[in-house]
C-alpha cells in the first residue's frame, strides 16, 4: 500500500467491518482489475431512484431507513417521481449518460429499457451472491432478455376482486368467493344496482377502459390475447377478445350495473376519494392491484374484502412484477448490488412486509405467503397470493406501452357508447399492427 | 440621434469625417478605426451572453432536431439515418392528422374569439372610469398565473357534478355538460380556458394600441357628428389594424403549440379528442422514445406555421393601415 492510500484510508471514520474490508480491498485492488463485489469501503452515495405513489411512501421510507442503518457507508440519495413523469425523468437521464445508479422498472417498461442497453447484467451477482431466484415471484418477461438477467424483482403486481360488504348486505346479496363467475358478478351487480333507502344511487361494478383494471383480465380469461403468439401482430380483434371486451362494454349500456366514466367522476366524493371509485363507497365491486392496498386500508367509510378474480372461461386474472434494475454505466457497481442484495434479503423483505398498510408486496414468497403481509386486513388479504396460481402474462414487448395506449384511446369511444365493439377493436389492431411493424425483429 | 454623437463625443472637425466615409478612411485610417472598432467591440460584447444563449439553446436544438428528423433514434442507442421514412410515414399516420385536426379547431376557434372579447374589453377598459387600474389588473391576472394550476383549477371547475360551472348552469336552469369527459364538449372546454386565460394579454396589447390613436381624430370626427360606432368602425379600427394584425401573428403560433392545458386536463382525450399536435409530438418523443419521428413532425408544424405566418405577411398590406 502506498503512504499515500494509507494516509486516506486512516482519515475515514470507519467501523471494524469496513476497515477489515477496506483494507483487504484495497490490497487486492492492484492484483485484480475488477473485484468482485465486496462491501463498499468508504462513504460514497448511491442514487436511487423510485415512483412514488401514495400507496409507496410509507414503505420506501422504511426500507431506505432499514437499508441507512445497515449500511451507514452508503448515503442513499432518493430521487422519486410520479409514475407517469418517472420514465420521461429517467429516459431523458439516461440519454444525458446521468442516470441513477439503481432504478425501479415497471414490467410494463423493461423490454424497453432491455433492447438499448441499459441495465447491466445482474446474472453474475446473483450467482456469487447464491441467490435462488425461484424463492422470489420472478417473472421471465419482466427479467429476462436474450439469455440475460437484466432486472430482480421488487414486489409481484397482482390482482382481486374488491367489494364493498356495507353494499353487499344492504342489498341483502351473499358476498362473493372466489369460486365466482364473471356472470355471477353480474348477477350480483344488477342487485347492487339500485338506489339505498338513504337516497344513494350504487352501481354493481365500475367496467372501466382500463386493460390491467379490467377488460385486459375478461380477454385474457376469456382464452384471448393482446397479441399473436409470434408478438408481431395485435390479436385485439379475435372472436374471444370481442366477445370479452364486449362483456365489459354490457355492463355499462345493456344491464346498467356500471357507471360511465362521464358518470363515475360525478360521484359524490369522487374528488376526496383521490378517484378511486371503490373508495367513494358508491360502487359495489371493483378489480383492485395490491399496489393500492396501501391507500384502500386508510380508509375507513366502509368495510370491504377482496375474493381472487372471477373467472370466465378459465380462471385467470393480470399478475407482473416490478423490478429492481443496476444501469449499466453505474460507477458503483458494488454499492449498487448492495442495495439490490438488501433489497432482496430476508431482512430487507421483513422491513417491506412489516411495514403497515401493505403498500408493497415483498417480492420473497416465503415472506410474502406469511404474517403480517398475508395476514388481515383485508380480512382475506391471501385472495390476492392465492390468485398468483392462476396468473397471466401480460405479453409485455417494448412497444408494449404505445400498443396499449392505442387499444385505450380506440376503447373510448366504445366505453362512451359512441362506437360498437368489433368497430373499435378493429381500429385498434390497426393502430396496434402499425406500430408493431416498427418491432417485427424483436426477440425476447 | 443624428448628429448628437459627434457633437458630444467628437470635437466639431469630427463632422466632415462622418459625411465623406471614404475620403476620411483614407485620409485619417487609425482614428476612425479605432472609434468604430470600440464601438463595434462593446456592441459585440453586449451581444455575446444573447447570442451564446441563442445559439446553445435555439439555433443548436433546431439544426439538430433537422437533422434528427431524418432518422430513425430512441435516445439512447446511436441514431440511425432512414432518409424521409419518417415523413413517409406521418403522411399515413391517422394519428397525426387526428392531432392536426384538433390543433386547427382549437386554433379556428380561440384565435378569433379572444381576438374578439378582446378588443371589446379591451374598448371597454380604454374609459377613465374609477377603479379602471384594478379592474384592467384583474383582467391581465390570469396571464401571470401558472398554466399548470390555472389548468388543473378549470379541471376541477369542469367536474360534471360537483363543479363550479355546472352549478351555476343548474342554478339558473340551464343543461349540465359533461365538459372534459365527454368527446364532444372536451376542445370546447379547453378553448374557453384557453381564451380565458390568454384574454389579459391580448387586452393590454390592444389597449396600448388604443391608447396611440391621436385623440384629435377623434375629437374631429366628433365634431363632424360621428357617432360611437362610426368612430369606432371608420377611425379605431383601421388604426388599430396593426395591433391586430401583431396580435393574431402571436395567437396562431402559440394556439398551434397548444400543450399544456391537454396535458394537464385531459392527457389528449378522451379518445383522441383533444390530442394536439405538440402533445402528439411530446408523447412520440418522450414517451414512446421516438425523437426522430418526433423532430419530423416538430418541421412539420414549424413549416405549417411558417406558411401560414407568411400568407397573412403578404395579405396584411390589403387590411393593415400603418398610420
Amino acid at each position: 500500500m502506498t503512504p499515500v492510500a494509507t494516509e486516506k484510508l486512516l482519515h475515514r471514520p470507519l467501523d471494524r467491518r469496513g476497515l477489515i474490508k477496506g483494507s483487504a480491498a484495497a490490497a487486492g485492488a492492484l492484483a485484480t482489475a475488477r473485484i468482485r463485489p465486496a462491501r463498499a469501503q468508504s462513504p460514497v452515495t448511491l442514487r436511487v431512484a423510485v415512483y412514488q405513489e401514495p400507496a409507496r411512501i410509507d414503505v420506501q421510507k422504511a426500507y431506505i431507513d432499514a437499508f441507512q442503518k445497515a449500511y451507514p457507508n452508503i448515503k442513499i440519495a432518493l430521487e422519486s417521481a410520479d409514475f407517469s413523469t418517472y420514465y420521461t425523468k429517467l429516459n431523458t437521464n439516461l440519454a444525458a449518460n446521468r442516470a441513477p445508479d439503481v432504478f425501479m422498472m415497471s414490467g410494463a417498461y423493461f423490454y424497453s429499457g432491455a433492447m438499448r442497453n441499459t441495465f447491466k447484467d445482474l446474472g453474475p451477482y446473483v450467482k456469487q451472491a447464491n441467490i435462488d431466484l425461484s424463492k422470489y415471484f420472478t417473472e421471465t418477461e419482466n427479467s429476462m432478455y436474450q439469455g440475460k438477467l437484466l432486472a430482480v424483482p421488487e414486489e409481484l403486481d397482482i390482482l382481486a376482486l374488491a367489494y364493498n360488504k356495507d353494499l353487499f348486505d344492504e342489498a341483502g346479496v351473499a358476498y362473493p368467493h372466489g369460486g365466482w363467475t364473471w356472470e355471477d358478478i353480474l348477477d350480483a351487480a344488477t342487485k347492487l344496482t339500485r338506489k339505498t333507502s338513504d337516497g344513494r344511487q350504487t352501481y354493481g361494478i365500475y367496467a372501466v377502459n382500463n386493460v390491467q383494471e379490467m377488460w385486459g383480465n375478461l380477454v385474457k380469461e376469456n382464452g384471448g390475447s393482446f397479441l399473436t403468439p409470434d408478438k408481431k401482430q395485435s390479436a385485439i380483434n379475435t372472436p374471444e377478445a370481442i366477445e370479452a371486451v364486449q362483456f365489459a362494454v354490457d355492463l355499462i349500456y345493456k344491464h346498467k350495473v356500471s357507471p360511465t366514466a362521464q358518470g363515475v367522476s360525478s360521484l359524490p366524493g369522487y374528488i376526496e376519494s383521490g378517484g378511486s371509485p371503490f373508495i367513494t363507497g358508491l360502487v359495489a365491486m371493483k378489480i383492485q392491484g395490491q399496489y393500492e392496498l396501501g391507500v384502500l386500508l386508510k380508509q375507513n367509510k366502509f368495510k370491504w374484502d377482496v375474493v381472487t378474480m372471477p373467472k370466465r372461461k378459465i380462471q385467470g386474472g393480470l399478475a407482473w412484477t416490478q423490478a429492481w434494475v443496476m444501469w449499466d454505466k453505474t460507477q458503483q457497481p458494488d454499492a449498487a448490488w448492495q442495495f439490490i442484495e438488501y433489497m432482496l434479503s430476508e431482512a430487507g423483505n421483513k422491513v417491506i412486509g412489516d411495514t403497515p398498510n401493505k403498500g408493497q408486496c415483498p417480492p420473497m414468497k416465503s415472506v410474502a405467503y406469511a404474517p403480517p403481509y398475508v395476514a388481515p386486513p383485508p380480512d382475506n388479504m391471501k385472495a390476492f397470493l392465492d390468485g398468483y396460481e392462476y396468473r397471466q402474462s401480460f405479453e409485455f414487448h417494448p412497444a408494449w406501452l404505445e400498443y396499449q395506449a392505442a387499444y385505450g384511446k380506440a376503447l373510448d369511444p366504445v366505453f362512451a357508447g359512441d362506437t360498437s365493439v368489433p368497430d373499435g377493436l378493429n381500429a385498434a389492431a390497426a393502430a396496434a399492427n402499425d406500430i408493431l411493424k416498427r418491432y417485427q425483429d424483436f426477440k425476447p | 440621434m443624428r448628429s448628437v454623437p459627434q457633437s458630444v463625443v467628437e470635437p466639431a472637425s469630427a463632422q466632415p469625417e462622418a459625411r465623406r466615409a471614404s475620403d476620411a478612411v483614407i485620409a485619417q485610417p487609425r482614428r476612425l478605426m479605432t472609434y468604430r472598432a470600440k464601438e463595434a467591440a462593446w456592441a459585440y460584447l453586449f451581444l455575446t451572453p444573447f447570442f451564446i444563449g441563442l445559439v446553445a439553446f435555439i439555433v443548436g436544438p433546431v439544426v439538430a432536431a433537422f437533422a434528427i428528423s431524418f432518422t430513425s433514434w430512441d435516445l439512447l442507442s446511436p441514431p440511425v439515418w432512414i432518409g424521409l421514412d419518417n415523413y413517409r410515414e406521418m403522411a399515413a399516420d391517422s394519428l397525426f392528422w387526428t392531432a392536426l385536426g384538433n390543433t386547427v379547431y382549437f386554433t379556428a376557434v380561440s384565435v378569433p374569439l379572444g381576438l374578439i372579447l378582446a378588443l371589446g374589453l379591451a374598448t371597454l377598459m380604454n374609459n377613465k372610469l374609477p377603479g379602471i387600474d384594478l379592474l384592467r389588473a384583474i383582467y391581465f391576472f390570469p396571464v401571470t398565473a401558472s398554466i399548470v394550476a390555472v389548468s388543473l383549477l378549470w379541471a376541477w371547475m369542469y367536474t360534471p357534478n360537483f363543479g363550479i360551472i355546472n352549478y351555476m348552469l343548474s342554478q339558473v336552469g340551464l343543461p349540465a355538460p359533461s365538459w372534459l369527459v365527454d368527446p364532444k364538449t372536451a376542445m370546447p372546454s379547453i378553448i374557453i380556458m384557453s381564451v380565458w386565460r390568454g384574454l389579459g394579454f391580448n387586452i393590454v396589447v390592444f389597449l396600448a394600441g388604443l391608447q396611440s390613436i391621436p385623440r384629435d381624430l377623434h375629437e374631429a370626427a366628433q365634431l363632424d357628428g360621428a357617432g360611437e360606432w362610426n368612430r369606432f368602425r371608420k377611425i379605431t379600427l383601421p388604426l388599430l389594424t396593426p395591433t391586430i394584425f401583431f396580435a393574431t401573428v402571436m395567437g396562431l403560433i402559440t394556439s398551434f403549440q397548444v400543450f399544456e392545458q391537454t396535458y394537464i386536463m385531459t392527457q389528449g382525450g378522451p379518445g383522441n379528442a383533444t390530442l394536439t399536435i405538440v402533445y402528439d409530438i411530446f408523447q412520440n418523443g418522450f414517451t414512446f422514445l421516438r425523437m426522430g419521428y418526433a423532430s419530423a413532425m416538430s418541421f412539420v408544424l414549424f413549416a405549417i406555421l411558417f406558411v401560414i405566418t407568411v400568407i397573412q405577411v403578404r395579405l396584411q398590406t390589403r387590411w393593415v393601415h400603418y398610420a
